[in-house]
């Protein structure tokens, strides 16, 4: 086991995967010899040369429409895209082709594409670089949602979605990419769709994703010494939405919260916050909560950016109303 | 006061910067906007301005050193200022540390974790429970899986003859005649179900002991004589305090048994069955140990009076319960345990006869027979029959139930 940052993570993935199948490259903004602009993609021009690293002009239609492309006709493109605030300027190359593509061939026809990119606030970069827009994507049938939340999940789960045979929509967050955390030596895969137990407790389960996870371990952390036991689950993929993992934790704890950055009007947890009233309802002992970001664009002003999304004391406070 | 210099961002994706050079050494006086330190990210070179006026007391991040963007990199202060490192440099993860979960608590309005009773009914049908006060474990549920609905809990209370949240009248009950086929009431099929299940389950036994109650009788009609507009005590009153005295007494007997573990409970709370029209309910007076005669008498009635009325008297969890059919001339009777309680006793009606004494004499003497019944999973016969002998002492020196 070394210990890495997230982003680290990410870089082994891309570079074992492009060691091990010719057809994999990367496509995005300055990803070449600059490295990225995360160093996501650090040292991989100098590995694999201008033609599996490139670099475009900024207009993220086009190279995605250009990977689509590539993807049906046998390549495994990886997009980059800066923000996930500008997968806005793809949408239809996103939603319209890669995710229908294999639906309207009856099966015929593969889009074997990743389209990485990053979302959420704390970097104070205003309302047009920290966005949450999950829920888009997880709306959207044939297309999977990968949200990582720690660098193993993170490698692991990267090198599975180069590996799949369909669009995946890989969400990191600005904040994680400096976390550290352990990852083996030897070469490892994470299932799509399997959620992980960050941490095991009776009382309530949280159920949370992405950088939230590691707020929503911090709160569980803080509530232990109250005698109130948290068991925190990680989604880490949206779609495919691991139903069993949620329900086999609300049945034993019998109360559930859902978190997430993202707005909570249309968010992922409306959803899920559905699905266990549905599957679960007599496992319940009171309905569901969410605790979500504000109603509104994130402001620019650190102070005020940090009081639209959920802080580890909203999270804790909604368990306290809840146990 | 000490101030934080940060890492600047310099660049909109930019997420960490190295530290250049600092032009100033700790201890050195700094004005604000003067430059202290130039950072580099990969788009340039920033100067770094002083934030504040004072002395730059600590350099966090050395030349060199590569740290996050908006992290501290020195801190400013006032000349021999005492700074705690850790709460300076940590930013937000230190300001969460220090969670004051007893301020939530307060906000919340909640000082402890509830319990984790879990009944399967709708929150519409435990609301309206909660709003007539009826005691969920008595209702039937025939929603999904046995849920409890609120229909179910509407049907209960209008059975047990609550008002209808409504306002309008039920349909009319079918009354029992001969010749006549009637379904089960709600309240007879919870009766039906729980009293099966305890026969079934629990391992019943049986002690029965002849009380003299001459001087009980005694008492009592000296104390209601002198009770000018006070409660009037009944034999049965006598009886649950002389009971909650000898559970006081004899705890292990004031218990439930639940998924293998046997709970003993911290209050004496007894349960007294009341016969009504439709059937049965068990009102559970609690904290009889700290109840004065008089208090249990006028607690008892008024628990009566609600239970037949179709109100839920108490939602207090009893360990024992007494029945008597005294007024029905019953030489003694055998109880069904209420699970999960631990025993219940049945008390006959007074009678007189001759009786010998110790010292060989022939007495009248009104007495009663008392039959506990047992679950001998939790009680062996030995402590049933120093409870239950220890009831009857109570109550042939009555006395003892003034103190």
């Amino acid at each position: 086991m070394a210990e890495m940052m997230y982003r680290e993570a990410l870089n082994m993935a891309l570079r074992e995967e492009m060691q091990r199948d010719p057809l994999v490259f990367v496509i995005g903004e300055g990803i070449g010899q600059r490295g990225g602009s995360y160093k996501v993609t650090d040292r991989l021009y100098e590995e694999f040369g201008a033609h599996r690293v490139i670099d475009m002009p900024i207009s993220e239609a086009s190279f995605t429409g250009a990977a689509v492309g590539a993807a049906i006709v046998g390549a495994r493109p990886v997009v980059e895209i800066l923000f996930i605030d500008f997968s806005m300027l793809a949408m239809d190359q996103i939603v319209n082709q890669a995710a229908k593509y294999n639906f309207m061939s009856g099966g015929k026809g593969h889009v074997p594409m990743v389209l990485r990119t990053q979302g959420g606030a704390g970097n104070g970069l205003a309302a047009q670089h920290s966005q949450s827009l999950e829920a888009f994507f997880y709306h959207i049938p044939g297309l999977k949602v990968v949200m990582p939340s720690v660098p193993y999940d993170a490698k692991g789960l990267l090198k599975s979605s180069i590996r799949e045979d369909s669009p995946v929509v890989f969400i990191e967050h600005k904040l994680l990419y400096m976390t550290k955390g352990e990852v083996p030596e030897e070469e490892y895969l994470l299932p799509l769709g399997k959620a992980d137990v960050k941490r095991s407790g009776n009382d309530i389960t949280v159920v949370t994703y992405s950088y939230m996870t590691l707020k929503c371990l911090e709160a569980a952390e803080v509530l232990e010494k109250e005698g109130i036991g948290v068991e925190v689950v990680d989604l880490r993929t949206l779609t495919p939405l691991d139903k069993e993992t949620i329900l086999e934790s609300v049945r034993k704890t019998g109360r559930a919260l859902v978190v997430h950055e993202a707005c909570k009007r249309g968010g992922v947890g409306g959803d899920i916050a559905a699905m266990i009233m549905e599957e679960a309802y007599d496992d319940l002992d009171g309905p569901v909560q969410r605790v979500a970001g504000k109603n509104t664009p994130i402001p620019y002003n650190i102070d005020l950016e940090k009081v639209c999304v959920p802080t580890v004391e909203e999270i804790a406070e909604a368990i306290i109303r809840m146990v | 006061m000490a101030t934080r210099i940060i890492m600047p961002q310099g660049g909109q994706d930019i997420t960490e910067g190295t530290v250049v050079s600092w032009l100033k050494k700790e201890g050195d006086a700094v004005r604000k906007d003067e430059v202290v330190c130039e950072v580099e990210t990969e788009k340039a070179v920033f100067e770094v301005p002083a934030p504040a006026d004072g002395v730059l007391l600590k350099i966090v991040a050395g030349e060199g050193e590569r740290v996050p963007i908006f992290s501290v990199i020195g801190i400013i202060g006032e000349q021999g200022e005492e700074i705690d490192l850790g709460e300076f440099i940590g930013g937000e993860r230190q300001d969460e540390e220090r969670l004051d979960i007893a301020e939530i608590r307060r906000r919340v309005g909640k000082e402890a974790p509830a319990g984790t009773g879990r009944v399967r009914a709708s929150g519409r049908a435990k609301r309206i429970a909660a709003e007539k006060g009826i005691d969920l474990s008595n209702v039937e549920g025939t929603g999904p899986s046995g849920r409890i609905t609120e229909k179910d809990v509407l049907d209960y209370a209008e059975r047990s003859g609550a008002v209808s949240g409504t306002g309008e009248p039920g349909p009319p009950t079918r009354e029992a005649r001969p010749g006549r086929v009637v379904p089960m009431s709600k309240m007879r099929r919870v009766i039906a179900r729980r009293m099966q299940e305890s026969k079934q389950i629990i391992p019943h036994f049986y002690v029965t002991v002849s009380v003299d109650m001459t001087d009980a009788l005694g008492l009592r009609d000296h104390l209601n004589q002198r009770s000018e507009g006070k409660e009037k005590i009944s034999l049965n009153d006598m009886i649950t305090k002389a009971a909650a005295l000898a559970l006081d007494e004899f705890y292990q007997v004031n218990c439930t048994l639940q998924d293998g573990n046997i709970i003993y409970l911290k209050d004496i709370n007894i349960g007294i069955a009341v016969a009504l029209d439709e059937g049965l309910v068990v009102p559970v007076l609690s904290g009889v140990d700290r109840l004065s005669l008089e208090e249990v008498a006028r607690k008892t009635r008024e628990m009566v009076d609600l239970s037949k009325s179709g109100k839920q008297a108490s939602l207090a969890r009893g360990g024992f319960t007494i029945t008597n059919m005294g007024m029905f001339g019953v030489k003694n009777f055998v109880a069904i345990i209420n699970p999960p309680e631990s025993a219940i006793l049945a008390v006959g009606s007074v009678e007189k006869r001759i009786v010998v004494g110790a010292d060989g004499a022939l007495r009248v003497r009104d007495m009663v027979e008392m039959t506990l019944s047992v679950d001998h999973r939790l009680l062996d016969g030995v402590i049933a029959a120093r409870f239950l002998n220890k009831i009857k002492y109570h109550l042939q020196n009555p006395k003892s139930l003034l103190l």
